[in-house]
């Protein structure tokens, strides 16, 4: 018996029998659904997540570092450490943990700097800065960083400079505007604002300090307080940034100036401390770093100069494992219905052999092969499979298509991004992979099928 | 040329075996109207299921042109009664949730006959039992002469050398069983094949060429209409 017939009679049986058909195929397609869900998800979320990560570093970056918490992010150092100047204490997190990182020095940045495939190094400021504010206003927390030309941020107004900022210039967050008393961004743009930042401790005054309290004690007057120097830096305003939709931090932005301003306001705030000329990474600019395998060839290479180092493919691999994680945990579930239904298939198969006991008889007599037999049962299984698989997919697909807006609007991913993704190519292979299981199910109610000799099945009530 | 030589089914083993046929020795030549008669437990069944490679012999040949069908392998057994013959049951076997159509071809199915000459030949077994304006009626709205009408249009469409027919008459009426019992005949007529009935009807034995009588598994007679084509005990 030619295939084709097989299939077409294993269809038709299976309208006799719409109610059980329909049932059966609805445990399947509870499967497929969660599958088809999990994997449009999982395809929304990685290519958000690539967006991202595109819009938040430039593909030719590398962190690089003295630690080697740079290459595994999010699991810190736990045992103890020979001990290096170098090594800073950074808490993490509100468990008051802290953990201690190798730092990266000024004398590693020079180095780095004279590396033939090193186009630019921009070490990690971390500017304690204490205020911003604007002649006549009040004063305002903030915090303060280096201009990343790899990571351009969206611009209310203004323009970007396509290298660095000059010196003397910032970028202001759009948030600062009405606080600072402009009209609007507009009015920012080419005035000037202040930022305030505190020298931590400052030998000289601490001098003056013993001096006049060994001096007030001899006079029997009060101590004087000690002075810490402050220092009012004046810039310019560049542009008035926004926050982008795929912003990667979750705070407010920072105030942006210039590499050399961020250098010279991180040794003032650093003078005469631990932390002095030493960060916890730099960001590197590799030349031809786009390429991944030039990328991957200079952190070799790095990595034999004693460095650690993570390339942008790195962090965007990291992200992805993430996802891959949630993503299986889901599938599992999906996974799990499938196998309940696989019993329902094989409950109802069993059925079908047993309601149609003469027909199959008739056919055997009639000279039908016990493996064409077989396999129209197998098909009818087949056929149950597909119709959950193509069900559970058209629900998701349907699904998907309805809750797009919606969960774009709530999670705030900004127009333009959606989180669940169908592929059509994943469905499909979806689809094909339910109607094989269910072939596999039929196996048994197929052989049950198959070998019933065909007097004692005619001569069944 | 239907030879059976020395012909025994036995079903069961040993202490509880059930000789259901003893030593059965036919011969039914091409073209014979042969009526198998006897009570409920005779034989009869089993005979037709062996003589038409449902069923196979314990002992001794079945055969049919001239090859023994007990030696078949299954594959070429299915064949063999796939192309060389034909079925009726008392109880039709139509099935029900498909259309005339869809039942006559099935045989065709079976025997990997292709589509154009499956429309062909389905439509005019049709035509011979008149059914053809119920062609796309499903089976379950017809009457019970209709079905066994549309069992016999299953059973001639691939134009088998042997039908067999197991009670044919027995769940219909007298004047729908008439008219099912010429067709049978006419169809031995036209188409000159052989026909095998199992029955109890001793009207119904009485119209065939040659009565073939089992009592407990035994050949009890066989008698021979006169002058016309004949059977032969050995």
């Amino acid at each position: 018996m030619r295939m084709i017939d097989i299939v077409g009679r294993a269809g038709r049986s299976l309208k006799s029998a719409k109610a059980r058909t329909l049932l059966t195929s609805l445990a399947i397609a509870v499967g497929a659904f969660t599958l088809s869900i999990t994997l449009a998800a999982g395809n929304g979320i990685r290519d958000y997540t690539d967006r991202l990560i595109s819009s938040n570093f430039d593909p030719a970056e590398s962190l690089v570092g003295r630690d080697k918490e740079i290459e595994n992010s999010g699991a810190p150092n736990s045992s103890p450490q020979e001990y290096d100047e170098s090594i800073a204490n950074v808490s993490f997190g509100g468990g008051g943990e802290s953990h201690q990182i190798k730092q990266i020095t000024d004398s590693d940045i020079e180095e780095l700097r004279t590396l033939s495939y090193v186009e630019s190094v921009r070490p990690n400021y971390q500017i304690n800065a204490r205020y911003i504010t604007r002649d006549g206003q009040r004063k305002y927390t903030l915090s303060l960083q280096a201009y990343n030309q790899g990571q351009k941020p969206d611009t209310k107004t203004g323009t970007l400079p396509d290298g660095d900022v000059a010196p003397g210039e910032a970028l202001l967050p759009e948030e600062y505007i009405s606080l600072l008393g402009f009209k609007n961004a507009d009015d920012a743009i080419g005035k000037e604002i202040r930022i305030v930042t505190e020298e931590p401790f400052n030998p000289e005054s601490l001098q003056d300090l013993l001096k006049n309290q060994a001096q007030g004690i001899a006079e029997g007057g009060v101590a004087s307080v000690p002075k810490v120097e402050q220092r009012m830096s004046t810039f310019t305003v560049k542009a008035v940034t926004k926050k982008g939709v795929t912003a990667l931090s979750p705070g407010g932005l920072p105030v942006q100036v210039s590499s050399a301003d961020a250098q010279e306001l991180y040794k003032f705030t650093t003078n005469g401390t631990a932390q002095s000329g030493k960060y916890l990474y730099a960001s590197v600019i590799v030349k031809g770093g786009e390429d991944e395998q030039v990328a991957n060839e200079v952190k070799q290479k790095l990595q034999d100069k004693g460095y650690f180092v993570s390339t942008s493919q790195d962090i965007q691999q990291t992200i992805g494992q993430f996802v891959n994680i949630l993503q299986s945990l889901v599938a599992v579930f999906g996974v799990i219905t499938i196998i309940a239904s696989i019993f329902g298939i094989i409950n109802t198969m069993y059925i079908s052999v047993l309601e149609r006991t003469r027909e199959i008889g008739l056919m055997k007599a009639l000279g039908m092969r016990s493996t064409s037999v077989a396999w129209l049962f197998r098909i009818e299984a087949a056929w149950i499979g597909f119709l959950g698989g193509a069900l559970g997919v058209g629900i998701a697909i349907t699904t998907s298509i309805a809750l797009n807006p919606w969960l774009t609007e709530t999670l705030g991913l900004g127009d333009g991004n959606s989180i669940l993704i169908n592929n059509v190519a994943q469905n499909a292979l979806l689809i094909l992979t339910l109607t094989l299981v269910a072939i596999i199910a039929g196996y048994l109610p197929a052989r049950k099928a198959a070998k019933l000799d065909p007097i004692e099945a005619l001569r069944a009530e | 040329m239907i030879q059976i030589e020395n012909l025994s089914k036995t079903f069961g083993k040993k202490d509880q075996a059930f000789t259901a046929l003893e030593n059965v020795n036919v011969e039914i030549p091409d073209g014979t109207t042969v009526a198998i008669v006897g009570k409920s437990g005779s034989g009869k069944s089993t005979l037709m299921h062996v003589m038409s490679g449902l069923d196979r012999a314990s002992s001794g040949t079945v055969a049919i042109n001239g090859q023994d069908i007990s030696q078949f392998k299954n594959k070429v057994l299915d064949k063999f009664r796939a192309e060389k013959i034909g079925f009726i049951f008392q109880s039709f076997f139509v099935q029900a949730n498909e259309s005339c159509t869809q039942n006559v071809s099935l045989p065709l199915e079976i025997a990997d006959v292709s589509v154009g000459e499956r429309k062909k030949l389905v439509a005019a077994a049709l035509e011979q039992v008149e059914l053809t304006d119920k062609a796309s009626q499903k089976a379950k709205n017809l009457s019970g002469g209709q079905k066994q009408r549309l069992a016999i249009a299953r059973a001639i469409v691939n134009k088998p050398e042997i039908l067999f027919a197991d009670e044919p008459t027995g769940n219909l009426d007298s004047t729908t069983g008439d008219k099912v019992e010429k067709l049978l005949f006419s169809f031995n007529k036209k188409l000159g094949s052989t026909l095998v009935i199992v029955t109890h009807d001793q009207d119904l034995a009485d119209k065939c060429d040659m009565q073939i009588q089992i009592k407990d598994g035994k050949v009890v007679s066989i008698d021979v209409k006169q002058g016309e084509k004949k059977g032969v005990i050995t």
